[in-house]
């Protein structure tokens, strides 16, 4: 097996690094990252291509985002019992072109900023009386923020 | 329950569309009825009109479809000639001025700012010199396109008759005039993969294959490629191979198969490279041979792929730029045009340079580029002194012949960013800015507005795609970006790998990669090679934003503009919708 150094070309203190978890690299070899006083290194250790299999894509961003996209740019959350990260996010309110039986909500937080969440969209189904009444509470609540803002200002 | 739109083209498609066109033309754009204008426009497209976006809407882009990008001699100025005369609107374009043509990477023709009450003059203009807008959109066969060079340029097998033969068959031909969405086809002479096959419908690429103790040369069949709505697809190979004399009854019957299994219920859905994830190659070639042709189909022959150099990592340009020798020993001069679009006095003088110097044929490639073709080589010096040359080089700077942009919010409805004109000042930036590593001389960054993928951002090695972010409290136009996408014997979409970069932090960002890449560079490992070898920790540590000597005038919000570069940019001040002399019909704002 060979080791070479990846990145940053000079190690300043190499003893006292701690190795982070292997991972595998596109072209099929294997890769640790070690870090030392903030600074990380990267070591590729195994060359030979012929044995790994290929590595699954980088995600792309599940919804589609053009000009008809309800919002492009919101701050989004996700909390889990364990830990809780926050994302730009992207929120589409839509109904299906086949069969438009029922109002589709759609919310994806921005995969690049998602250290713990796996890479999704979450998509909600309602029925017009759903939309409409999730309409009507954004609307109460949006005067609430409306009159608030006003106040404060 | 069918689609509104698939209701819209059961009542009237195709063909008939045309005199619908020209009555509205005759009684003017106000005349189409509020609540039949979303049919009539969706209609439109087949005769291949968009109306433009929000805040231009009486106006239309008009695209021109030029099988395999060829202009035969006096259709340049023909089209410089209707540029000039129809298509300015109320606006300027600070880079490129009131009059331009774009040329696509579809080898098409897109012009912009045309009022619906001048279509039928234009058509005219068109037909009467062999040009034609129909089927350049909507859900039909669109513009053939392959290597530009076809015919002229070494071949393995001659493409240039077939896609005429397809053109011809397939344009106007009520079986196949109403699909259930768009059918964009590539046919391949080249042995070099420069027809880009793998992104299209349906694909024709070159083979051979022994038959009754004969080597027959021909194409191998693959279908279900595109890069549309965050599902890019390379074709698949389907197990046929065709004569390039029956590749119009393939087509024939690929295209049928199509419209009678096609999804008409979803339109999301509706591409054929859907159709094929759900049947996979064996069963599609299965329901072609029984159902849908009444000959033999021959299985697949040898390909070519092992050969396939253009936009495979390399350093091949395979673009086309530059003079080449043409198998008649004349020569073909491909000049940059930067995101092409060239202004119409600029088309109107290309059209006179490709006179004095060639044949005058103009031939557009699948890269936004212009070929000079047929001259001979007493004239060559001549033609590469004239001061066109010097806007529209034989020899630009990699990243001047690297950059593809598509239409973005100046005129789109579905872009959420600027992208012409900014990729332009990009271009600009990072050549006088940034030094490529040694011996990199291709580099292709591509910039689309949206996930519509018109800039065919997934086959570039930088993939820029519009998205929006928040800086300094601001909203602002940002990018995305991927890495290390491209064609070749073994395609490899971008991965994205970047999101939410504000624009004015990309060319800064692109400075550092290329940093990254010198300094990591294994040997003489390319660009795509490097980002292959990356894991995904890397990969994003690669994008690298920050701010540098380059500034963004279009930072803000433009398409919540009525046109980003006019004066008062606002919504309100807004002149359309405007009657058939450019004038308002409505206060701008009541």
């Amino acid at each position: 097996m060979s080791l070479s150094l990846l990145s940053p070309p000079s190690p300043s203190s190499l003893q006292s690094l701690s190795p982070s978890s292997l991972c595998r690299r596109r072209d099929g070899t294997t890769a640790f990252t070690m870090l030392s006083r903030g600074q990380r290194y990267r070591f590729a250790v195994d060359k030979d291509k012929t044995q790994a299999p290929d590595m699954l894509p980088m995600p792309d961003r599940l919804l589609s985002v053009t000009a008809y996209t309800t919002l492009d740019l919101l701050d989004g959350e996700a909390e889990a019992h364990e830990f809780t990260e926050s994302a730009y996010a992207v929120v589409n309110a839509t109904a299906p072109r086949k069969q438009p039986d029922h109002v589709k909500l759609e919310v994806e937080l921005d995969s690049t900023q998602l250290e713990q969440l796996t890479p999704h969209a979450d998509r909600i189904r309602l029925t017009p009386e759903e939309a409409r009444t999730l309409a009507a509470d954004l609307e109460k609540y949006a005067e609430k923020v409306d009159a608030y803002l006003a106040d404060e200002s | 329950m069918p689609t509104d739109v698939e209701r819209w083209k059961s009542e009237i498609y195709g063909n008939e569309i045309r005199e619908h066109l020209y009555r509205f033309a005759e009684s003017g754009w106000e005349s189409i009825p509020d609540d039949e204008s979303d049919a009539w426009f969706e209609r439109f497209k087949w005769w291949g009109l968009y109306q433009q976006r929000n805040g231009q809407e009486s106006y239309f882009m008009m695209r021109i479809g030029t099988p395999n990008g060829v202009l035969e001699p006096g259709q340049t100025e023909v089209v410089a000639d209707i540029a000039k005369e129809y298509a300015s609107g109320p606006a300027e374009n600070p880079e490129f001025g009131d009059t331009y043509v774009d040329w696509t990477t579809r080898q098409s023709i897109q012009l912009h700012w045309l009022k619906l009450e001048d279509i039928p003059e234009i058509f005219e203009k068109l037909e009467s010199n062999g040009l034609s807008a129909q089927q350049a959109c909507g859900d039909s066969w669109r513009n053939i396109v392959g290597n530009p060079m076809a015919g002229k340029a070494p071949e393995f097998v001659d493409a240039l008759p077939v896609i005429h033969e397809l053109n011809d068959r397939f344009k106007g031909n009520e079986d196949h005039s109403n699909l259930p969405r768009k059918w964009k086809v590539s046919v391949t002479g080249a042995p070099d993969g420069s027809g880009q096959g793998d992104i299209n419908d349906l694909a024709f690429e070159p083979a051979f294959k022994e038959i009754d103790g004969e080597e027959v040369r021909g194409f191998n069949v693959a279908v279900g490629g595109g890069l549309s709505r965050n599902e890019p697809r390379i074709a698949r190979q389907i197990d046929v191979f065709t004569r390039p004399e029956n590749a119009a009854d393939v087509a024939a019957g690929i295209s049928a198969l199509f419209r009678e299994h096609g999804d008409r219920e979803n339109r999301y859905n509706a591409r054929i490279k859907f159709l094929m994830d759900e049947w996979g190659p064996e069963k599609f070639r299965r329901v072609l041979q029984e159902d849908f042709v009444d000959f033999e189909l021959e299985t697949a022959g040898e390909d070519l792929r092992e050969q396939y150099t253009y936009n495979a990592g390399g350093e091949e340009h395979g673009d086309l730029i530059g003079v080449h020798e043409q198998r008649d020993d004349k020569y073909y001069v491909g000049l940059n045009v930067l995101v092409g679009r060239m202004g119409a006095d600029d088309t109107a003088e290309l059209a006179r340079v490709a006179d004095t110097y060639g044949s005058g044929e103009v031939r557009i490639s699948q890269r936004q580029n212009v070929i000079i073709t047929d001259v001979p080589e007493e004239n060559l010096d001549a033609l590469l002194d004239e001061p066109l040359l010097e806007n529209y080089s034989p020899d630009p700077h990699p990243f001047m012949r690297g950059s593809v942009a598509c239409t973005g919010t100046e005129f789109c409805s579905l872009s959420i960013v600027e992208t012409k004109n900014r990729q332009v000042r990009f271009a600009r930036w990072l050549k006088q800015n940034v030094e490529l590593p040694d011996g990199v001389e291709d580099f292709h960054i591509h910039l689309s507005g949206c996930t519509a993928s018109c800039a065919q951002p997934q086959i570039a090695d930088v993939s820029l795609r519009g998205m929006k972010t928040r800086k300094n409290g601001e909203a602002v136009e940002a990018l995305d970006i991927g890495l290390g996408g491209g064609l070749g014997e073994n395609p490899h979409f971008a991965e994205w790998v970047g999101q939410r970069v504000p624009v004015d932090e990309v060319p800064g960002a692109i400075k550092n990669l290329l940093a990254t890449f010198e300094d990591q560079r294994e040997g003489s490992e390319t660009f795509r090679e490097f980002i292959a070898r990356q894991d995904e920790d890397e990969l994003e540590n690669l994008i690298e934003p920050e701010e540098t000597s380059y500034e963004d005038p279009m930072m803000h919000n433009t398409k919540l503009t009525w046109y980003p570069y006019a004066e008062n940019d606002s919504m309100d001040a807004s002149p359309a919708p405007t009657d058939g002399d450019g004038n308002p019909l409505a206060p701008a704002d009541d």
